[in-house]
């Protein structure tokens, strides 16, 4: 087992159209295994792009991905499937929950893709379930429960499978402030109890400084990045600072 | 839960996604029925098949039976696109395209069997009525009511031909990529974006046709 999780090397991303535009331009990074990084940056710097490239969403012009040393743009539909529902957990900015089943259904929507035996089910339904604190809305619909609630149950499916790499697209942008401490909480608590490895993009300074390492990104390229010290407190003053420099809709700052 | 219950909720917990779906399906099965139910009365035993009204009775179950073909893949084409984005909910858990067709698949078959029972209650108890106004069309002394086993019959295996060759078909316009850009908000506005471009030169055409006529 090598200590990287993830490489990246050389990402570039042309969206072709009637107008070309070179979303990504040549980005190489490196996540360790158990890390926590958060990927910051203004309106159109290409992080969003980063990430799905990453979570296969978006197929790169140029460069390769490796997770866990393997390269997803080369497998089959087949095999990228099963290493979907093994390697990778997605959490989204808007929960992406299947509207049509329970809370309970949603979450072990990726066991039963999968033909899981009923009975492992249940007992990581439980572990999961427990951890998060959801045990009260299992039968609702994705309807009854509210933004934070959704999001808990979001992170539930992307984690009972028990991924290598959780990827998070603004997993806040939905959620009043309240909410979103709440879910950033169980982030970092879900990484320091499962030693899973999470890239999160998000362009809130405060959400970012609950990682270990934040990486800057502008106009396509990496631009600095920053490791978190002693205090998050001052993390938390960096990251500010290198945005405002940034510039790019961060004046309000 | 097992991949079927997933396929039942899917129906059961979204009916109104599904139900003009259903509804064209019963309506276009149903159509087919009644034909049959005139074509194979006993009364029609009289017509000779090889004559031109034989042949034309022929001529239009075929049509009809084309009709609904197309009919169907337009509804289900339809009823696909309202689903894209939970199709692409399904493949970025984990869902390989073929799971993701044999799940499309199966509510179709479901909903199609369904379909075809339904068609042909509500064809049976509505038949006499039918059978009533083709009697007063034809100006016949009697067309009673009977039991149209054959037309039954037929309804089921052609309709269940149809509904099977026509899932498949559909099932194959599933396109992974288009489904899992769904999920990504911004991509999404900007489709709408330019549809609504497309849009905008026909909404001003009418607008001007219409402030023209009411000048005139």
């Amino acid at each position: 087992m090598s200590d990287t999780i993830l490489n990246v090397q050389q990402l570039h991303k042309e969206y072709v159209g009637e107008v070309n535009y070179k979303a990504l331009k040549g980005i190489d990074f490196q996540l360790k295994r158990n890390e926590f990084v958060s990927v910051m940056g203004p309106s159109g710097s290409g992080k969003t792009t980063f990430l799905n490239c990453i979570s296969t969403i978006d197929r790169p012009t140029n460069g390769s991905i490796t997770i866990n040393q393997k390269n997803p743009y080369e497998l089959n539909d087949e095999d990228l499937a099963k290493f979907r529902r093994s390697e990778l957990g997605f959490v989204f900015q808007d929960f992406n929950l299947v509207h049509t089943l329970t809370v309970e259904e949603n979450i072990l929507l990726p066991l039963t893709l999968d033909a899981v035996m009923a009975k492992e089910m249940t007992s990581r339904l439980a572990e999961v379930v427990a951890f998060l604190g959801i045990e009260d809305i299992m039968k609702k619909r994705t309807f009854e429960i509210s933004g934070g609630q959704k999001q808990r149950v979001a992170i539930a499916r992307a984690v009972i499978h028990q991924p290598s790499l959780l990827l998070a697209d603004e997993p806040t942008g939905n959620l009043d402030s309240k909410a979103a401490n709440s879910v950033m909480t169980l982030f970092q608590s879900i990484h320091e109890t499962f030693q899973s490895s999470l890239l999160m993009v998000t362009h809130d300074p405060y959400v970012a400084s609950f990682a270990e390492r934040v990486i800057f990104m502008q106009d396509g390229m990496l631009y600095n990045e920053i490791q978190k010290g002693d205090h998050k407190q001052q993390f938390y003053q960096e990251i500010v600072d290198t945005l405002t420099f940034l510039g790019g809709g961060y004046h309000e700052l | 839960m097992s991949f079927n219950h997933i396929v039942i909720q899917n129906i059961l917990r979204d009916k109104w996604t599904y139900i003009s779906y259903f509804l064209s399906s019963v309506f276009s099965i149903l159509v087919f029925f009644f034909f049959l139910i005139t074509a194979f009365h006993p009364m029609m035993d009289a017509i000779d098949p090889n004559s031109a009204l034989g042949i034309a009775m022929i001529l239009c179950s075929m049509i009809v039976y084309i009709f609904s073909f197309i009919f169907i893949i337009y509804s289900m084409l339809a009823f696909l696109k309202k689903k894209t984005k939970s199709l692409g909910v399904f493949i970025i858990s984990g869902a390989s395209t073929k799971q993701v067709r044999k799940m499309v698949f199966r509510e179709n078959m479901l909903i199609a069997f369904a379909a075809i029972i339904t068609a042909i209650v509500v064809g049976l108890i509505v038949s006499p009525l039918f059978l009533m106004v083709v009697k007063n069309v034809l100006e016949a002394d009697s067309f009673g009511m009977y039991v149209p086993v054959q037309a039954i019959a037929m309804t089921v295996i052609l309709f269940s031909v149809l509904f099977f060759i026509v899932s498949k078909i559909t099932t194959r316009f599933i396109k992974k990529e288009e489904a899992v850009q769904l999920l990504k908000a911004d991509v999404t506005q900007e489709k709408i974006n330019t549809s609504n471009a497309m849009e905008a030169p026909f909404i001003h055409l009418s607008e001007c046709s219409f402030i023209t006529t009411s000048q005139s």
